[in-house]
């Protein structure tokens, strides 16, 4: 599992994890959120464009990253799921806690907006 | 053989050391450093320079040199590439002509190793019987190129002799008996079709070799008819067989019958008549397999061959030999096996219903989640798509659901276990649906308090969802069949099912629609 992470103001960063999250891969990816969240970002993107399975271990690290951001007073929101990431938020349906965004800009503007989901 | 050699030539030093109080040393030349036979004693004063660089012309011929103010003897045994070189002090006159004899000496007893190796090499079948009645399956691991071991299947007029045995202690000796008692079955078996009477025979014609040699054979001795499918056997001392029934879904030992051959001259054997019927296995083994030890000193153990049965039962006997070696290579990693390794299945052929059935078998390790689930589809693969679309929707929630369950067992089921747990199961493809089988011998599975199977709506508040639990709710989602049920002997089974959807109407089943059955 390769993760980028890139900042984009102090308190703005996208996470590019790349692969499968799954058991063996996801608490990877929930401490690089965070330790992001421990430097001080506030809005977080996880864009899953590289990101070619995920399964509830994966859901789990997203739930708990935005917990922890949503902790710090910021948000977490992902973009660019694929068909079967889409399938595994719908089946628990987490897709309502995490729309998925066509674009890492779109995806900024909605956790700026910190707007509670629809319940 | 090369441990038999070991074991020889440390033999020969010790008895050096007595007649003559010098040490002899010997070291291998030109090998893989994996067949080097020894490394060198320490001694103060260690071995001269030039001593190694030694090369005598030929096995039996004997150097004596000068180095360093000393004398030193050196002679070769074995051919190369492998060969040994042997060296000692001399300090006394008839220290070369005793030197001259054990050169001799060794260089026979590797020569009747080598031979000893050829023969039984050749003895143990190879090719076995193609025939519709019964699908047959070997395998032969040798640890040492010599053992006690031995097995064969023959056929004598309408049946078929299906024999394995094992002779107490190890090197020439035992290997020998063992060709003896295989060359005096293969002769008998023409005069005795009954294994009870067989056996007894073969006790009374072995007996004095054996008493001389104060050992005795364990043998298991089985005869299967085909028409009826009949199973009649006659066990020697011999524990090591299985017996799997289709039908009960049970593994059955077959107990042994009489004392081993060699104890007393006039041991009486009775036979037992088993039901044998399509789809049963008989199963055969040398204890080589069971005992082989991990670097935990833990044995691979009975139960394990169990596991392998109910995982791997339907699948073809070769898959299921290929299955069990597999499960062994996990178990014991880089330990070589201290004992020789056989294993021979029979099947009685049933039906074929499935297309393709393929057993496997991980370490239930994290990283092992994505192994099983990419398998799982690449075989589903093979099923029959109305369009791209629903093949990727399908293979891609058999995926998902698949990794859930791993998840479950790999993060559950060994939780509190100090030995690395195995999953091995099995994947079958049908014509319309696809089905995995797991066996794990971890903990139980709890379904946690709250969840009810048919819950189709979480009670949960978009803001705060949980962190985790969805795991099996998905599953059983995606799955047509998604069923649990604890098995004896403390064994968890999974079964999975998903059918392709049907071309009449309905695409997806409804979330909480699922037909799962939870059974404890």
């Amino acid at each position: 599992m390769q993760i980028k992470s890139e900042h984009t103001s102090p308190h703005h960063a996208v996470l590019s994890p790349s692969g499968r999250m799954d058991v063996e891969s996801s608490p990877v990816v929930r401490q690089a959120i965070l330790d992001l969240v421990d430097h001080g970002v506030r809005y977080l993107v996880v864009n899953l464009v590289q990101v070619e399975f995920m399964d509830s271990s994966g859901l789990s690290a997203l739930v708990s990253g935005m917990k922890a951001l949503r902790r710090s007073g910021g948000m977490l929101t992902i973009c660019l799921a694929n068909a079967q990431i889409r399938t595994a938020l719908r089946l628990t349906m987490l897709d309502r806690v995490f729309p998925v965004y066509e674009s890492i800009p779109a995806a900024f503007e909605a956790a700026e907006k910190e707007q509670p989901p629809e319940a | 053989m090369i441990d038999r050699i070991s074991d020889m030539l440390a033999q020969v030093c010790a008895l050096w050391r007595d007649l003559t109080g010098h040490e002899l040393f010997y070291w291998g030349n030109g090998a893989p450093s994996s067949m080097l036979v020894s490394t060198l004693e320490s001694t103060p004063e260690g071995l001269p320079a030039g001593l190694l660089d030694l090369a005598p012309e030929s096995a039996d011929h004997v150097e004596s040199i000068t180095l360093q103010n000393q004398i030193w003897l050196a002679g070769r045994i074995g051919q190369p590439p492998v060969h040994i070189s042997i060296a000692s002090r001399q300090t006394d006159p008839t220290t070369l002509s005793q030197f001259k004899v054990v050169i001799h000496l060794l260089n026979g007893l590797m020569e009747d190793s080598r031979r000893a190796y050829q023969i039984q090499a050749s003895f143990l079948p190879t090719n076995l019987p193609e025939i519709p009645e019964f699908e047959f399956g070997a395998s032969l691991l040798p640890a040492h190129l010599i053992g006690g071991d031995y097995y064969d299947i023959q056929g004598v007029q309408d049946r078929w002799a299906i024999m394995v045995g094992d002779v107490a202690g190890k090197g020439i000796p035992a290997a020998m008996l063992a060709a003896m008692i295989h060359a005096t079955l293969k002769s008998e078996i023409n005069h005795h079709t009954k294994p009870a009477e067989l056996l007894q025979r073969i006790n009374q014609l072995m007996y004095a070799e054996l008493d001389r040699s104060h050992t005795f054979i364990t043998t298991f001795l089985a005869m299967l008819q085909t028409r009826p499918l009949k199973l009649h056997y006659a066990s020697a001392g011999h524990t090591t067989t299985l017996l799997w029934r289709s039908a009960e879904q049970q593994v059955l030992q077959l107990p042994s019958t009489g004392l081993p051959l060699g104890i007393y001259p006039h041991t009486t054997y009775t036979e037992h008549v088993v039901p044998f019927h399509p789809d049963d296995i008989l199963m055969l083994y040398s204890d080589g397999i069971t005992e082989a030890e991990n670097a935990q000193g833990r044995v691979f153990g009975g139960q394990a061959l169990i596991d392998l049965l109910l995982a791997g039962h339907p699948a073809p006997i070769d898959k299921q030999i290929q299955l069990i070696f597999s499960a062994l290579d996990l178990h014991r990693g880089q330990l070589p096996l201290r004992d020789d390794v056989i294993l021979l299945m029979v099947r009685a052929r049933g039906p074929e219903i499935a297309t393709q059935v393929q057993p496997f078998v991980f370490t239930a390790e994290k990283h092992n989640v994505r192994t099983l689930a990419t398998q799982v589809r690449q075989v589903a693969s093979g099923l029959s798509f109305s369009s791209p679309a629903e093949r990727s929707a399908f293979l891609n929630d058999l995926e998902l659901a698949v990794s859930e369950i791993a998840t479950n067992i790999v993060i559950h089921a060994y939780k509190d276990s100090p030995y690395q747990g195995r999953i091995q199961g099995r994947v079958s493809l049908f014509p319309e649906n696809v089905q995995v089988d797991l066996i794990d011998s971890g903990a139980a599975y709890h379904s946690p308090s709250g969840l009810s199977p048919h819950s189709s709506r979480r009670d949960f508040s978009p803001i705060d969802p949980p962190t985790s639990g969805y795991g099996l709710a998905i599953a059983r989602r995606l799955l047509d069949t998604c069923a649990y049920t604890r098995l004896p002997e403390g064994r968890n089974h999974w079964q999975l099912e998903k059918s392709i959807p049907h071309p009449a109407g309905i695409s997806h089943p409804e979330p909480g629609a699922s037909s799962d059955r939870l059974r404890e």
